[in-house]
């Protein structure tokens, strides 16, 4: 689905290569395999929490909290799978126990639909509408429902895949898929009809690249 | 199939990426509606627009350098043991103690109770079909809850021998109200004051029956203990 080479330069690269041993020499209580451990599995741990919160020092406060649970629980890793899923799904729970505690009311969708339609006569300028359309699914992302959120966080940032996304949610691979439907079907919803075509831009051309 | 149709499927084909041979008529519907085309096109767009929205959310962004030794000093001390809860919490177990406290009230009061149910004789309209008594207490294995049923005031066998068999036959072979108009027979006699129906329920007390007690003992051995408690239930005038 479109250019890879595009869709890659918006991605959070899914894992670094895992050192074999690494989690059985942490399981022997070698601290510098442990660092080697924060320094593979963080960025994409630390991007999970990022695109959640949008706060990095609440992100940095889970990243700091999934680590220390990962070193507590470190004999039970299993050292034949990479601990990245569980470290996700981990890292996704502490979001939320604390995002909840601080989520804004959502904007309604009827009120912020009417306000970009008067703004879209206001400013017909292609950039700004850009602008104002990241913005609004900015907004549309947060309002989201956890579990809908999750799954485009991990399939359309972290590049994972159907299967990979489903294990890290802890669910199957159909429920995945529906949980990606209604999260666009929801985006879409909030995207006047007037700007769901790109300027300038052929159908058909969009269609064939 | 409806364009509709073939737009959702087209969507949720192009979503996943799992066009195949058998997409080949959805591509052929593509390819001949404009329509199609705009949904399809502006769902590429729109995930697009949604890959830079969430990119934006963790551009140049990267844990402070000495996160690793805050969680190795972390690791290093003794994992905090919480001694308290928070008072969400404490009203959370509350809230589900109570929940299961009334639940387990329930299921033991209705183990222990049962609804008797006794007919009386339809002889009128305005006599209803049917008294029930509601939640007797459930008697002890060997023992038999009883009830009789009797005439207030005509001195009938129930109201004075409390057989509960007898008096239950006998309440349901003797009219209470005269027939009705229209009838092919008179009534015999007019009652001079409309019968009411006294329901008479016997609980027997948890307790054995001492042999030695001699003359204090009752006659029959089923009565021994038998206390009687009388309910009355309206009939009303009979038409």
């Amino acid at each position: 689905m479109g250019n890879p080479t595009a869709i890659e330069a918006h991605q959070v690269p899914v894992e670094a290569r895992q050192p074999d041993d690494l989690v059985e020499r942490m399981q022997a209580d070698d601290l510098d395999a442990f660092e080697e451990f924060f320094n593979t599995y963080k960025r994409p741990v630390y991007a999970t929490a990022m695109a959640i919160t949008r706060d990095p020092f609440l992100a940095e406060e889970v990243l700091q909290d999934c680590f220390v649970k990962a070193y507590r629980v470190r004999e039970r890793l299993d050292p034949a799978r990479s601990p990245l899923p569980w470290l996700q799904r981990v890292a996704i729970n502490l979001c939320y126990s604390r995002v909840s505690r601080r989520r804004a009311i959502a904007e309604p969708i009827t009120s912020l639909i009417t306000n970009l339609v008067v703004d879209l006569a206001a400013r017909p300028d292609q950039v700004v509408e850009s602008r104002e359309v990241l913005d609004v699914l900015q907004r549309g992302i947060d309002a989201l429902p956890p579990k809908q959120q999750t799954a485009i966080i991990l399939y359309y940032l972290h590049g994972y895949s159907l299967a990979e996304a489903a294990e890290i949610a802890d669910c199957n691979v159909g429920t995945m898929k529906s949980r990606l439907h209604y999260a666009l079907k929801a985006l879409r919803a909030r995207l006047p009809v007037e700007r769901r075509l790109p300027v300038g831009t052929p159908a058909a051309v969009r269609v064939t690249e | 199939m409806s364009c509709r149709r073939v737009c959702r499927e087209l969507l949720w084909l192009a979503r996943f990426g799992e066009f195949g041979p058998s997409s080949q008529p959805h591509l052929d519907h593509l390819a001949g509606c404009q329509h199609c085309r705009d949904e399809v096109g502006f769902d590429r767009a729109l995930v697009q627009q949604l890959r830079v929205a969430l990119a934006e959310r963790v551009q140049d962004a990267a844990p402070s350098p000495d996160a690793f030794q805050a969680i190795l000093a972390r690791t290093r001390q003794p994992e905090r043991r919480r001694w308290f809860v928070s008072w969400t919490t404490a009203l959370g177990r509350l809230r589900f103690a109570t929940a299961m406290a009334g639940t387990g009230l329930a299921v033991v009061l209705a183990l222990n109770m049962e609804v008797v149910r006794v007919d009386v004789p339809d002889t009128g309209p305005a006599r209803g079909g049917e008294a029930v008594l509601q939640q007797v207490p459930r008697m002890p294995p060997g023992h038999t809850t009883l009830v009789a049923l009797g005439q207030r005031g005509d001195g009938g066998p129930a109201a004075s021998r409390p057989d509960p068999e007898a008096a239950l036959m006998w309440a349901a072979t003797i009219p209470l109200a005269p027939a009705p108009a229209g009838g092919q027979e008179e009534p015999a006699e007019e009652p001079a004051e409309a019968p009411s129906v006294e329901l008479r329920v016997a609980f027997r007390p948890f307790q054995i029956h001492d042999p030695g007690a001699g003359a204090s003992a009752p006659d029959d051995p089923d009565d021994a203990g038998v206390v009687w408690a009388p309910v009355e239930l309206s009939q009303g005038e009979p038409s």
